[in-house]
C-alpha cells in the first residue's frame, strides 16, 4: 500500500460534557475537509447506508459484539483496527444506553447534503430525533468492489438538536453563511 | 426454500419438521394460555413491529454479507442462543447466502403482512409477511420472545416470495 494511503486508526471518545457524548471513530487521512463533487448519491442508498450501518452501531453496543460491525468496514480500516479498538472507542455511547434504533422508521436529516468527495468518499452528516436525546451522526464509506463500506463512524448525543432544524443548506450555501457573519 | 435456525443435531428437516424446531425454542410459560390477540394496539406499538422487523433483517443481511453470525445469535433470546450456534445459523441461511438476496432494503421497505403481527398464547410476538426486495421478493415469518424488558428473537424464517415478483 502507499505510504500516502496509510491510514491511522483515530479513537477520540471524549468524556461527558453535560449530557454531551462524542463516539469516534475515524480514519486519520478523511479529517481534511472533503472537496464535494457535483454528483449526488441515489437518496435510496443513502437511506439504506445510513440506517444500516447505525443499526450495526446499536447492536454492536448492546450486545458488546463489535466484530460483525468490523467485519463491515473497508480493508484499510479493518487492517489497522481491531474489534476491541471499536469497543473501547464506543464505550461511553454504550454506556449511555442510547436507543438508535428509531433511525430506521426517522426520515434522515442530513445537515450537509450528502456527498462523495474528490477521493470517492461518501459522507453522510446530521442529526437524528431520537428519544430522549437527540443524536448527531458522521459517517464516511468507501467503495470497495462494488459497495460502500464504512469508513469512518461519528455518533454523539446531541441535545442542542431537540429542536426541529432549518432546512440544510448545500455546502457551499453553508460556507457563505459563515464568511457573512464575520 | 424456507430456512430456520435448527436445533443442534437436525438437519435437513422437512418444512413440518423445522416448524416443530423452531416451536420448540419457544418458551411457554405456565398459564399463558389465552387467546392470541392483536399485536398492534397503538401507534407506539405500530413502530415497535417496524423497529424490530426492520432491525432483525438488517441483522441477517449483515450476517450473510460478512458469514458472521454472531450479532444476530447474540441478539436472539437465550434458549435460541443455547439451542443454535452461529455455525448453525451460517449452514441454515447457506443458501439465502448463495443466491445473494440483498435484503438492505428492508431498512427503508414498507412490509406487507400476511396478516396482522400477534402476541400468541405462548406470549411470543409473531409476524409474517412479504417484502418487496429486487430483484425477488422475500417472505418473512418472525417470532420474538420477551426477555428482561426487550423483545429478543426466537425464530426466523426468511424465503424467497411465492407470489411471483415478490408482490
Amino acid at each position: 500500500m502507499p505510504r500516502g494511503k496509510v491510514l491511522a486508526f483515530v479513537i477520540a471518545v471524549v468524556g461527558v460534557v453535560g449530557a454531551a457524548l462524542i463516539a469516534y471513530v475515524m480514519l486519520a487521512g478523511q479529517q481534511a475537509q472533503p472537496q464535494r463533487s457535483a454528483i449526488p448519491p441515489d437518496s435510496d442508498l443513502v437511506t439504506i447506508l445510513l440506517r444500516t450501518t447505525v443499526v450495526a452501531v446499536h447492536q454492536a453496543n448492546i450486545t458488546g459484539n463489535y466484530t460483525v460491525l468490523h467485519d463491515l468496514a473497508a480493508p484499510a480500516f479493518r487492517e489497522k483496527s481491531n474489534t476491541a479498538d471499536l469497543a473501547l472507542a464506543f464505550a461511553p455511547l454504550r454506556q449511555q444506553k442510547l436507543d438508535l434504533t428509531p433511525v430506521v422508521l426517522l426520515e434522515p436529516n442530513f445537515t450537509q447534503k450528502p456527498a462523495i468527495d474528490g477521493q470517492n468518499t461518501l459522507r453522510l452528516v446530521g442529526t437524528l430525533q431520537s428519544k430522549p436525546v437527540p443524536v448527531a451522526y458522521e459517517l464516511a464509506f468507501q467503495t470497495v468492489s462494488g459497495s460502500w463500506r464504512w469508513s469512518a463512524i461519528a455518533i454523539r448525543s446531541a441535545p442542542q438538536a431537540a429542536a426541529p432544524p432549518a432546512p440544510a443548506p448545500p455546502p457551499s450555501a453553508a460556507v457563505q453563511d459563515r464568511s457573512a457573519e464575520r | 426454500m424456507r430456512m430456520w435456525p435448527r436445533r443442534r443435531g437436525r438437519g435437513g428437516c422437512a418444512p413440518a419438521v423445522v416448524i416443530a424446531a423452531l416451536l420448540s425454542v419457544i418458551v411457554v410459560p405456565a398459564g399463558a394460555q389465552q387467546q392470541a390477540r392483536p399485536a398492534i394496539q397503538n401507534e407506539g406499538d405500530k413502530q415497535l413491529i417496524a423497529v424490530l422487523l426492520r432491525t432483525t433483517l438488517i441483522a441477517l443481511h449483515q450476517a450473510n454479507v460478512t458469514g458472521n453470525y454472531t450479532i444476530l445469535r447474540d441478539l436472539a433470546s437465550p434458549t435460541f442462543q443455547q439451542r443454535n450456534t452461529a455455525a448453525d445459523l451460517a449452514l441454515v441461511f447457506a443458501p439465502l447466502r448463495r443466491q445473494n438476496i440483498d435484503l438492505a432494503p428492508a431498512a427503508l421497505l414498507q412490509p406487507q403482512f400476511a396478516q396482522a403481527p400477534v402476541i400468541d398464547q405462548g406470549n411470543m410476538l409473531r409476524m409474517s409477511g412479504t417484502l418487496s426486495t429486487k430483484p425477488v421478493g422475500v417472505d418473512f415469518d418472525l417470532a420474538f420472545q420477551f426477555v428482561s424488558g426487550s423483545w429478543r428473537l426466537s425464530g426466523i424464517s426468511i424465503a424467497r416470495a411465492k407470489a411471483p415478483g415478490g408482490r
